[in-house]
């Protein structure tokens, strides 16, 4: 989906630096800070909310909040209800 | 001075996902010393699809059914013809051997007292839970093996020298710099088109089908590419079977009107083609209700209603933590998920959403495409191989087939690259190539009042989201689609790019242009219905003409299309002959009614025909007028010896919408030319043509007399062989029907019978509510003398039963399907007749 209104919530004092999220992400939503050893969450419009990056977060510091509403179905018929 | 790095492998290998990562692998247990280097975009192991809900692996019970079993199966109900057959029945074989693969690489499948814990999908397949850090075992073990990785790495376009592939150009998304990687063998493995919608498909991007059509290598089947699940209409969570328990707002089960054989395993396109259909009446919205709307399962199918296969997304499926037992990513993913869309989705009404999954790249059985050296494997080449058959996949209703086909292609591959010789030197590496894919990139980045790459991919979705166009398609729908892809196209040379992340994207948006452009262009040229593939403008599936494939190729920059035979002569399952037919006869207004599948009789008019019936209950041809009589006479469907050695037999068939007007046009009209008789039994009738054709053709007369006293010379097979036949249409007045019975009767009586003919043919019509029913008799042994019946068996003497039975079975295959063509055909053709 495009032009979404996803949103990534993270707990930082929870984050022990492990990268999992990072590299969990497979549309490049997540970046990395090397000095701070804590996520970026850089392109989160970019968010698909497949929700692996909170999967995989053994300390529970990273909760995506999905936008529901922002995505499109783009159907013919999405405006008939 | 250069400003990118160059390197160099054996074997490049693009895509971190199921498949690359497994023929990466696959590649070193078999040669220990190929440097094998995988480029990924994300990051390999957790990248792709297999890990994000997947979740499955298709499993045949290889005791059970045999691979020739599936492959017939599959061929048939599936791929539609479509299915490569030896490579089905290879992928079959290996069932066992892809998941003790898996298993050594560390994939946790449940096992239960040393067996897989199996769900059934179907009389033939079967599925096993698969934990969602499949991809990252595999990664690790191939990580074990020796291969090398560079992760963040965007592969921008192929190299390739005189024809063949010599390395790719690639940069680092996170900080931009370029590698030019020479390889001596190049693998693709970037998975499919899903054009950004679903969330579990979103790398899908369509790269390696651009770089593969940009290298000049064929694609194949990309009009197969167009897959839709229902989704729930607020969080967009899929609906795994819910095309079972579709109701519309009247509170009809309208999974009825296209599961006409009960459950499915999966969903075809005719479940998107009915909401389609179901909302534009005004019928909409449409939503689920769980139950049990088939009744009982059939033995061995998936379990009806209620939980179903207790996996992820499953309508009615129970989700709490036993259907993840010792599988804690699956269940945490899982749970995040649902509860996600749980918290907006409070009622069941569901929408198609576009999944897309175009995997068009053309290879052979080792997963090699036309170019030299390059291979493609998993979800890039999916259709493209053959494997698929006329669906887009996966799962393109074979459930679990996803991963271990990209499993399977990586091995494939794998048995090929893992003996080739390697140590010859590698194409020479264009740095001109490499520059131009570099200042390509360049471009978008300087760009500064250009175009968003997510504007491109709006218009693109545009044209390819909405059912109408993309998976339920017209000709003029799919032109309207395909000026709005144009449009984009148009954008492409505006892409800007702010960094190294959208310029990622302004690639991705040129693939997906590109992917639509290809969908509608091949869809247009396909004239037929098949498999996953559904026009509105041409519902059936034509195994006379369409049985190619539209290749496609891009000669110097220009899309090509050509179009090659399905080679149906190497394979086992071949589709059902149909009588022949002239080019004339192709190319002419009634070859639609011909393709179309003969309209198949209800089995149980079949089982009255399997034994003689009592003597006592048949009609002797001298009652002939008892037909007149109300009701119905004690044999309607069935054959007898009559006491006096005679035979006949008796047929009803209900012939909704058809009127007697209909019934006498159609036998004045089929006599005149024998494609009319063709497409009244395409199995069965070879000839037909009137040895009266001014009378048949004298629109003075009224219909009874165009055919009244004339002869058909017909050439059909009736069950006993193909034979030539006379046969003599008479006024039924004329052969012992009551006059003054006909005067009142508002039916018609179609009749034949003389003194030489040995046989005399009835088929009374008569009105019923919604029609009219036709009620047949053959009476054997009979002749027409003086106006009446006559038995002109000899006494003594009984007619043998084997031809009448045989009749009996053709009259009631026949009639079936004059029944539901005839309105459509009178209605089509009356106007140039009378």
């Amino acid at each position: 989906m495009i032009n979404t209104r996803h949103r990534i919530d993270f707990e930082p004092e929870k984050c022990v630096g492990c990268q999992q999220c990072y590299k969990s992400c497979f549309v490049d939503v997540i970046r990395w800070d090397a000095e701070a050893k804590k996520p970026i969450f850089r392109y989160v419009e970019d968010c698909e909310h497949c929700f692996y990056c909170e999967s995989v977060c053994k300390k529970g510091a990273v909760h995506v909040i999905p936008d529901y509403s922002s995505e499109h179905l783009l159907q013919s018929f999405e405006a008939y209800r | 001075m250069k400003n990118y790095e160059t390197k160099s492998c054996d074997i490049l290998i693009i895509g971190g996902g199921i498949g690359g990562l497994s023929c990466a692998a696959a590649i070193k247990e078999h040669n220990p010393e190929a440097d094998v280097l995988v480029v990924e975009k994300n990051f390999a192991g957790y990248a792709g699809k297999a890990n994000r809900g997947g979740g499955v692996l298709q499993y045949f019970d290889l005791d059970r059914i045999s691979p020739k079993d599936f492959v017939a199966y599959h061929t048939r109900q599936i791929g539609a013809w479509f299915t490569d057959q030896e490579l089905m029945e290879k992928y079959v074989s290996m069932n066992t051997q892809m998941l003790d693969k898996l298993l050594s690489w560390g994939a946790n499948l449940p096992k239960k007292d040393g067996k897989f814990v199996v769900m059934p999908t179907g009389p033939m397949t079967a599925m096993i839970r698969v934990d969602l850090d499949i991809t990252l075992k595999v990664r690790r073990a191939a990580e074990k093996l020796g291969v090398r990785f560079m992760d963040k790495t965007v592969m921008a376009d192929l190299i390739t020298d005189a024809g063949r592939v010599a390395g790719a150009t690639v940069f680092s998304v996170l900080d931009g710099s370029f590698t030019v990687i020479g390889a001596k063998k190049v693998v693709l493995a970037t998975g499919s088109q899903n054009y950004r919608m679903g969330s579990m498909w979103s790398s899908g991007r369509g790269d390696g089908i651009k770089a593969a059509y940009n290298a000049g290598a064929e694609l194949r089947n990309a009009e197969f590419g167009n897959f839709a699940q229902l989704v729930k209409v607020k969080s967009h969570n899929e609906v795994v079977f819910g095309e079972n328990f579709m109701y519309n707002a009247k509170g009809e089960h309208i999974s009825e009107n296209f599961l006409k054989g009960g459950r499915e395993t999966d969903i075809n396109s005719t479940a998107i083609r009915e909401w389609y259909l179901q909302m534009q009446k005004g019928n909409g919205p449409v939503h689920l209700e769980m139950g049990n709307p088939f009744g009982a399962p059939p033995a061995g199918g998936p379990p009806a209603g209620g939980p179903l296969m207790g996996g992820p997304n499953d309508a009615g499926a129970a989700r709490g933590p036993e259907a993840f037992a010792g599988q804690p990513y699956a269940e945490r993913f899982r749970a995040l998920n649902d509860g996600s869309g749980d918290k907006v989705d409070k009622d069941m009404e569901v929408c198609p959403m576009l999944i897309g999954e175009q995997s068009c790249v053309r290879v052979d059985h080792h997963m090699k495409t036309s170019v030299e050296g390059l291979y493609a494997i998993g979800d890039v080449s999916y259709c493209g191989s053959g494997l698929a058959g006329a669906v887009p996949a996966p799962p393109g209703r074979n459930r679990g087939s996803g991963i271990l086909n990209a499993v399977f292609a990586a091995l494939m591959a794998a048995e090929e690259l893992g003996t080739a010789d390697l140590s010859g030197a590698a194409a020479p590496l264009s740095e001109k190539q490499a520059e131009a894919t570099m200042a390509h990139i360049g471009e978008f980045l300087a760009r500064k009042d250009g175009v968003k790459p997510e504007e491109v991919v709006a218009l693109v979705q545009k044209a390819m989201v909405p059912m109408e166009q993309s998976v339920y398609m017209k000709a003029e729908r799919m032109e309207k689609a395909l000026g709005i892809v144009e449009e984009a196209k148009k954008l492409l040379p505006g892409l800007m790019a702010a960094d190294m992340h959208e310029a990622m994207k302004c690639l991705e948006a040129e693939a997906m242009v590109l992917s639509a452009e290809l969908h509608y262009r091949v869809s247009l040229m396909r004239k037929e219905s098949r498999g996953w593939f559904l026009r509105e403008d041409y519902p059936y599936t034509d195994n006379l003409d369409w049985l190619k494939w539209i290749i496609v190729r891009n000669v110097n920059g220009e899309m090509t299309f050509r179009t090659e035979d399905l080679p149906m002569d190497k394979w086992a399952v071949q589709p059902q002959p149909v009588v022949p037919i002239t080019e004339e006869e192709k190319n002419g207004p009634l070859y639609k009614y011909f393709i179309r599948p003969l309209v198949e009789p209800a089995p149980e008019k079949f089982n009255m025909a399997e034994k003689p019936s009592d003597p006592a209950l048949g009609l002797p041809a001298e009652d002939m007028n008892r037909l007149f009589d109300p009701g119905y006479l004690p044999l309607e469907v069935g054959y007898c010896q009559l006491p006096n050695g005679c035979a006949m037999l008796a047929n009803l068939t209900f012939m909704p919408g058809v009127t007697p007007e209909m019934f006498d046009f159609w036998f004045a009209w089929h006599g005149v030319e024998a494609m009319r008789y063709k497409i009244w039994d395409h199995d069965d009738h070879y000839f037909v043509q009137t040895q009266n054709m001014e009378k048949a053709l004298d629109k003075s007369l009224s219909l009874k007399e165009r055919y009244w006293d004339t002869t058909h010379h017909v050439e059909e097979d009736c069950g006993m062989g193909k034979q030539t036949i006379f046969i003599n249409f008479r006024n039924p007045a004329d052969i012992g029907f009551d006059s003054e019975k006909l005067k009142k009767f508002d039916g018609t009586i179609v009749c034949s019978g003389g003194e030489q003919a040995p046989t005399i043919m009835v088929h009374f019509l008569r009105r019923v509510p919604g029609g009219c029913e036709l009620r047949t008799r053959f009476f054997m042994g009979y002749n027409v003398v003086d106006g009446k019946p006559h038995k002109m068996l000899p006494d003594g003497v009984k007619m043998p039963l084997e031809p009448v039975q045989a009749l009996l079975r053709h009259n009631i295959k026949e009639f079936t399907n004059l029944a539901a063509i005839l309105p459509e055909v009178y209605g089509e053709f009356i106007g140039d007749f009378t």
